[in-house]
């Protein structure tokens, strides 16, 4: 039997051929078993059945999974040596990716949360924050639609507390 | 449009921590004001872990010192303030916003600096003596990567100290400020100058100014100079220092003995035209400044005052322009 080391050194195996995903509301995607990989959860998957000819996926819906698998896909692509794709090109890919409406962009952030796409979670998480950036606390319960259940003595409090936070 | 749909909070709190981590400090503060929620999460360890890690790298050395104990967020304050962290590592000082509270508990040396060091500009800090059961309380500035967490400052050559014994003097180091001598490295009471008595100076909370006027060619007079203000009167004022970056420090050497650094003045700084003569002057000879290389500001809005006007002699330009912060150099 092969020790942790010797399993952790062995190199990944190559997947290959195809894999079909199916979404919360019944959407199939089928999509090569590399691209699908880029989703951890998905390749933990492979990794233990190899034959499997489809994976459920009850937390994703058909929009995200489409979204997640655009996502996969084109980086799969750029991050080949020979693909000729700068890091700037990547950039301003992953900029126009996440224009989209909040309650995708919010459902993409769920998904690549369960699939387990750092990247992606990263990137999502980085547009909200940046949404968030330079508004008042009004400004940003209307953006967002969040209800203020704060009293003005809370609200005092945290002020007062907080002070340090802008120095 | 279904505003529900709009709303973060479809997102589990997990998720929301993981956003928040990629705002900035004034952000996040702005945040907490959102709703209870938010005002929860902006509290999180895992938000403050991530903004530790992503605003300050190269900080986590200090989180195998005692400050492993505190929550990231008091961490983040901790390496915010602008008192040299390594002056944390030891637990008998406390912290406020850019306020140092400083106790002697052991017989091993303390002392601490302040992590902005400068080169030019006017800069003002307050010393507040709390306690005092010893005769020897050391404030003032020296230049910076001199001092150390196991040296005194009054073992620093160039370092601007007063002594406490029952009356509080000025001491100056007998060489020339910032060169070492043949009798540079000694401590003690020097004989090129006598000691001037403050008896004041401990019993209020005196005013430090470090007016660094730098034009160029730069007149000997002109060098950097330490004064202390008390009551808004100048008690004493040494110049002469040789161009250097300097930091403000302190070194306390009793057990009991304890100060308070404000690095904002809780008083209002008198004006540069009521700079008294100096009392102590220096024999050192102008060098000239170091190269200003690009104005690092760092990501902390500088909190040192630069008044307008001149100051005898009435340099060219500088005491109105801003003052130059450097990065923190980590200490010790």
């Amino acid at each position: 039997m092969a020790t942790p080391a010797a399993a952790a050194a062995a190199p990944a195996p190559q997947l290959e051929g195809d894999i079909k995903l199916v979404s919360e509301d019944a959407h199939e995607f089928v999509t090569p078993k590399n691209v699908a990989a880029q989703c951890k959860m998905i390749k933990t998957m492979l990794e233990v059945s190899e034959e499997q000819e489809f994976i459920n996926l009850p937390n994703v819906k058909g929009k995200e999974l489409e979204k997640v698998i655009e996502y996969c896909r084109y980086h799969v692509q750029a991050d080949k040596p020979d693909s000729g794709v700068s890091d700037n090109d990547k950039k301003t890919w992953d900029e126009n990716f996440v224009k989209v409406d909040k309650e995708t962009l919010f459902n993409l952030i769920m998904a690549a949360n369960y699939l387990d796409v750092k990247s992606l979670l990263d990137l999502t998480c980085a547009t909200v924050a940046n949404m968030l950036k330079n508004k008042t606390p009004e400004e940003i319960r209307r953006e967002f639609n969040i209800k203020n259940d704060l009293t003005p003595e809370e609200e005092e409090e945290i002020k007062r507390e907080s002070a340090w936070l802008y120095q | 449009m279904d505003l529900m749909c709009e709303a973060l909070s479809i997102l589990p709190s997990e998720l929301k921590c993981c956003i928040l981590s990629y705002l900035n400090p004034p952000d996040i503060a702005q945040m907490l004001l959102v709703n209870h929620e938010f005002s929860r999460l902006g509290h999180c360890d895992t938000v403050w872990q991530a903004i530790c890690l992503r605003i300050l790298p190269g900080v986590q050395h200090y989180r195998s010192t005692w400050l492993s104990e505190v929550s990231w967020k008091d961490f983040f304050r901790i390496i915010q303030n602008p008192w040299d962290p390594a002056c944390f590592l030891q637990q008998e000082t406390a912290l406020c916003p850019a306020q140092l509270a400083v106790r002697k508990i052991g017989s091993s040396n303390h002392s601490f600096q302040c992590s902005r060091g400068y080169h030019r500009g006017t800069h003002y800090w307050e010393v507040r003596v709390d306690a005092l059961h010893s005769t020897d309380v050391f404030v003032g500035i020296c230049p910076d990567g001199v001092l150390t967490t196991t040296t005194w400052l009054a073992d620093c050559p160039g370092a601007v100290c007063y002594n406490q014994s029952g009356r509080i003097y000025l001491r100056a180091r007998p060489s020339p400020w910032g060169c070492a001598s043949a009798e540079g490295t000694q401590s003690g009471c020097c004989s090129a100058s006598r000691p001037q008595l403050h008896p004041t100076l401990a019993l209020h909370s005196p005013l430090l100014r470090s007016p660094y006027p730098s034009p160029r060619p730069i007149p000997a007079a002109a060098a950097p100079a330490v004064s202390f203000f008390v009551n808004g009167a100048c008690q004493t004022t040494i110049t002469g220092l040789p161009w250097a970056r300097y930091v403000p420090a302190a070194s306390l050497l009793y057990p009991g003995d304890a100060l308070t650094l404000l690095w904002h003045p809780t008083v209002r700084p008198p004006p540069l035209e009521r700079v008294a003569p100096p009392e102590i002057s220096t024999t050192a000879s102008a060098q000239p400044p170091p190269p200003e290389g690009p104005l690092s500001l760092g990501p902390r809005a500088p909190e040192v005052e630069a008044l307008p006007g001149p100051v005898a002699p009435a340099p060219e330009r500088s005491l109105a322009d801003p003052p130059t912060l450097e990065p923190p150099v980590p200490n010790g």
